[in-house]
């Protein structure tokens, strides 16, 4: 383990001392980084910030374990948003070459690092996609995944038990085939 | 029946001792089968992990907020008193209306509404839990007299002023939620950005083309109604 999984850490429990740190230590590098590739300054800070709240969403699996310096994954993360954002090399992973000066991760933990960035996008997307869907299919999701009881909550809806079911798979449905289209 | 709804079925356990088996066996040999079954599971894991952490992350956003404010800007922040309350307030609206925020179709007056954080207001509860509620509600009418009286007794509350001026937007009054907006846009808030689109809008509404032309520039691309700003260009130019 790292010794920088005291920040995962930081982040699950919103210590704000430690969490001011992690700005502290690695926005300076990283807003450096991103304006090199033409970020501005604004877009850095929110490129940055959705970085940070990536690490938290990874942070949420108890299991999650830093593999690498938490300025090398939040540079890679950092760098694959800024490079979507731009869609101008979607999912070409890391580019070294480019990126003499700046934190980089060892080969052993590249892998996966790279693995769990591509967890927290395809969570993104699930997410990014409910936003997608119909009113009331989100509706009927967000309070199925919330801790309703599926019988309340049709109760709620003035709707039967068995159409609430029906239309949760026909909203699951239209949902996971957005996300397989990738939006 | 299709794969999805056998999916819900079997995962909810509703399925019959026979039915049960018969969707396990399929489920060992149909490939379609497996890939939706895998895929519903995958989602339905996302959807629970994030939707019962949604508190927890507006939390941390608030956190977050003022460091990305500070290590970021590129202008140096005017001198300001911010209650802790309101830059709660602030970092909690700004996140719902993320939360909130689907595609928008186009078309300047088809706008997401954001939506007003209540659960979390600290004193004055009934004032602003009140308004919030009905705003949320979309009964926009019977809420505008509590805004405004929220408004009013807080005049450097931005989130107050903020949504007490969307609120005199859908009801129509353009022209007096037009300064609010203005002002907003001019200050130093969470909601400095959404202000300016909203107050393009109000422009565009009262036929002040320049202003609405003006600020409607402001809202930078990576903003929820940087394609209403686009928008309101576009039908200007």
């Amino acid at each position: 383990m790292h010794t920088d999984q005291q920040y995962i850490d930081a982040l699950r429990q919103n210590d704000e001392k430690l969490i001011a740190k992690i700005y502290q230590n690695h926005a300076p590098g990283i807003k450096a980084y991103l304006q090199s590739k033409g970020a501005s300054t604004e877009d850095a800070g929110d490129i940055f910030q959705e970085a940070i709240l990536d690490v938290y969403k990874l942070a949420l699996d108890e299991k999650f374990v830093l593999s690498c310096p938490l300025e090398a994954f939040l540079l890679l993360v950092c760098k694959r948003k800024w490079i979507n954002q731009r869609e101008k090399f979607k999912r070409q992973g890391v580019t070294k070459s480019l990126d003499i000066g700046f934190p980089s991760i060892a080969d052993d933990d590249d892998h996966k690092a790279a693995a769990d960035v591509d967890r927290v996008e395809k969570e993104n997307l699930v997410m990014t996609m409910l936003h997608r869907i119909s009113e009331r299919c989100r509706e009927i999701i967000i309070a199925a995944y919330s801790g309703w009881h599926q019988e309340k909550l049709a109760n709620e809806m003035g709707v039967s038990y068995a159409y609430l079911r029906k239309k949760k798979s026909q909203c699951m449905a239209e949902l996971i085939k957005l996300v397989r289209n990738g939006g | 029946m299709n794969n999805f709804d056998a999916i819900e079925d079997y995962i909810n356990g509703d399925l019959s001792g026979q039915d049960r088996i018969a969707f396990e066996t399929r489920l060992k040999t149909d490939i379609d089968l497996q890939k939706d079954y895998q895929d519903w599971v995958n989602t339905e894991n996302i959807l629970k992990k994030h939707l019962s952490a949604q508190d927890k992350t507006i939390q941390l956003k608030s956190t977050l907020q003022p460091l990305t404010k500070k290590y970021f800007s590129s202008q140096k922040p005017e001198a300001r008193l911010v209650s802790i309350k309101s830059a709660w307030l602030a970092a909690a609206a700004v996140a719902a209306i993320f939360i909130i925020y689907f595609s928008l179709p186009g078309g300047v007056d088809h706008f997401s509404t954001p939506e007003m954080p209540q659960a979390i207001v600290r004193g004055d509860e009934n004032l602003a839990n009140k308004g919030a509620l009905l705003f949320n509600e979309g009964h926009y009418n019977e809420a505008l007299p509590l805004l405004q009286q929220q408004a009013i007794g807080k005049p450097d509350d931005a989130t107050a002023n903020y949504f007490y001026a969307v609120c005199l937007v859908k009801t129509d009054r353009y022209e007096e939620a037009l300064p609010l907006f203005l002002n907003l846009s001019k200050g130093v808030s969470a909601y400095k950005v959404d202000a300016s689109f909203f107050a393009a809008y109000a422009a565009y509404k009262t036929n002040k083309k320049e202003d609405a032309l003006k600020y409607a520039k402001m809202v930078p691309e990576n903003n929820p109604y940087f394609k209403n700003a686009k928008k309101i260009i576009q039908k200007l130019n």
